[in-house]
């Protein structure tokens, strides 16, 4: 997998660059605007890393140039901005998401994973991930073919986990998806609304679909060993 | 920046946490304040290069820094947030149904509140019809809710109150505290209570904040559509008359 990421500040550039090498990425810096643009389009990158505040060519004017040439090249804005108004003006020029400074790098790295992923996302009415079934239209949940009761909130949080089934989602993803929030609550509110969840949707029954992720956040998924018993079955 | 005078009640004491931060100017307090993890991370840093140290010495030092980076980062976020605030300009207005966008977030936040053992007491009765940025609104509410419940003592009752007072529409969340948190009164549910009510001031509300007894009161005004349209049809009444 190709990233290219262009971000003027070197000491931050080598950071990332270095933590995503690290996890095995191809990694390529450029450190202004007319390189990034340039870059991005002479060369297949799966994902751009694209800082707003670049010299030469600001990251806005890049990004708009890429989504005419490359619309489906999938783009995480960097910014010191947090407004809701600026996430929503990035999101509408074309941004698949967008990570404020200060960020950890655990926090991108998770974002890059779901981009990654993101041209593979379910977009049929029916998610279903091992014996869980979720009907977007009717509003219906089942699991092993048995009826559960969810609130609004619990249900819009399984049909993220759902959606991004297969890989790990961080708190702040979840915030901002589920509860269109752009800040860190001070209350535990997701950990709290995941408990109520796998209450519903694990207990009793031998395989648990919801996974805390150490240090990310969490995740639904087919345990491995059960998806690859299935596939042979 | 604006600053609003904050009547309080009587027999009020005097308020304190964000408040008595944003009287002050919070963000030069909140600059202020980012000088002593920065200090910190400056010192340990530079111990930790000044000569050869054993492998756990390193790893506690690291430790340390991610702390006291963690610190900072809270302190950075609130600082923009309120800076955000302050120099920028609502322009989308909407027409909001208060006691609704509110019962959401307290709806919402129930679970957390069962989680740590806060009963959460409600009285929110007449159609409380505001203008204001639907999204700002949202945030400002369940910033104050989020805030007060991580503030709150454990087993205390949390009273939220939304009613039509003359020409405004009130909110008052009296909740009992529990002991000062770490870092107070820097700690993020503080200083997630003061963008709040900078959030909300900036809306176009009164936001008072007082302690009474044990409990902590805040008091969130916004005038009402009713309110608005009157002393906009007043204004213009009077702008005719002095035409004429």
């Amino acid at each position: 997998m190709r990233i290219l990421i262009a971000e003027d500040d070197e000491a931050l550039a080598k950071f990332v660059r270095q933590g995503l090498e690290g996890e095995h990425y191809s990694v390529n810096v450029v450190s202004d605007g007319e390189k990034a643009r340039a870059t991005a389009l002479e060369s297949a990158y799966d994902v751009v890393v694209l800082d707003l505040n670049l010299p030469k060519l600001d990251g806005v004017s890049v990004l708009r140039q890429l989504r005419m040439k490359k619309p489906s090249l999938p783009v995480l804005i960097l910014t010191q901005r947090t407004k809701v108004e600026d996430r929503v003006q990035c999101l509408d020029t074309g941004a698949d998401d967008y990570l404020a400074k200060p960020f950890s790098f655990s926090e991108l790295s998770a974002r890059i994973r779901a981009l990654l992923r993101r041209s593979h996302l379910p977009s049929e009415s029916v998610l279903v991930v091992g014996d869980l079934k979720l009907d977007r239209v009717q509003r219906i949940v089942e699991r092993a073919g048995k009826r559960i009761e969810l609130t609004g909130k619990e249900f819009s949080l399984l049909e993220y986990l759902m959606r991004n089934a297969g890989r790990d989602v961080t708190r702040s993803m979840i915030l901002e998806h589920v509860w269109n929030l752009s800040f860190d609550t001070t209350t535990n509110v997701v950990d709290v609304y995941i408990n109520y969840l796998r209450r519903k949707i694990d207990d009793g029954h031998p395989v648990k679909l919801i996974h805390t992720v150490r240090g990310v956040g969490y995740g639904l998924s087919v345990p491995a060993e059960i998806a690859l018993a299935e596939t042979h079955a | 920046m604006r600053r609003h005078t904050h009547e309080q009640p009587a027999n009020a004491a005097s308020s304190s946490g964000s408040s008595a931060l944003k009287r002050q100017n919070p963000l030069s307090h909140l600059l202020h304040a980012l000088n002593q993890p920065l200090t910190g991370l400056q010192c340990s840093l530079e111990l930790a290069s000044a000569r050869l140290h054993a492998a756990e010495e390193y790893a506690r030092t690291l430790q340390d820094a991610l702390e006291l980076t963690a610190r900072m980062r809270v302190l950075v976020e609130a600082l923009r947030e309120i800076a955000d605030s302050e120099y920028s300009e609502q322009t989308q207005q909407d027409r909001v149904l208060l006691n609704d966008l509110l019962s959401t977030q307290i709806e919402d936040l129930l679970p957390v509140s069962e989680s740590i053992g806060v009963h959460v007491r409600t009285q929110i009765g007449a159609e409380l019809c505001v203008s204001g940025n639907r999204a700002l609104l949202c945030n400002v509410l369940f910033r104050l809710l989020d805030s007060v419940l991580s503030l709150a003592r454990k087993g205390s009752n949390l009273q939220i109150v939304a009613e039509r007072e003359m020409c405004n529409a009130l909110i008052r969340v009296s909740s009992v505290p529990g002991s000062a948190p770490e870092f107070s009164p820097y700690s993020r549910p503080e200083l997630g209570l003061l963008i709040a009510e900078v959030g909300w001031e900036h809306g176009g509300g009164t936001w008072t904040q007082f302690t009474r007894e044990t409990y902590q009161i805040c008091e969130l005004r916004l005038p009402t559509m009713a309110a608005i349209s009157l002393t906009e049809s007043t204004r213009n009444n009077a702008e005719k008359e002095d035409e004429v």
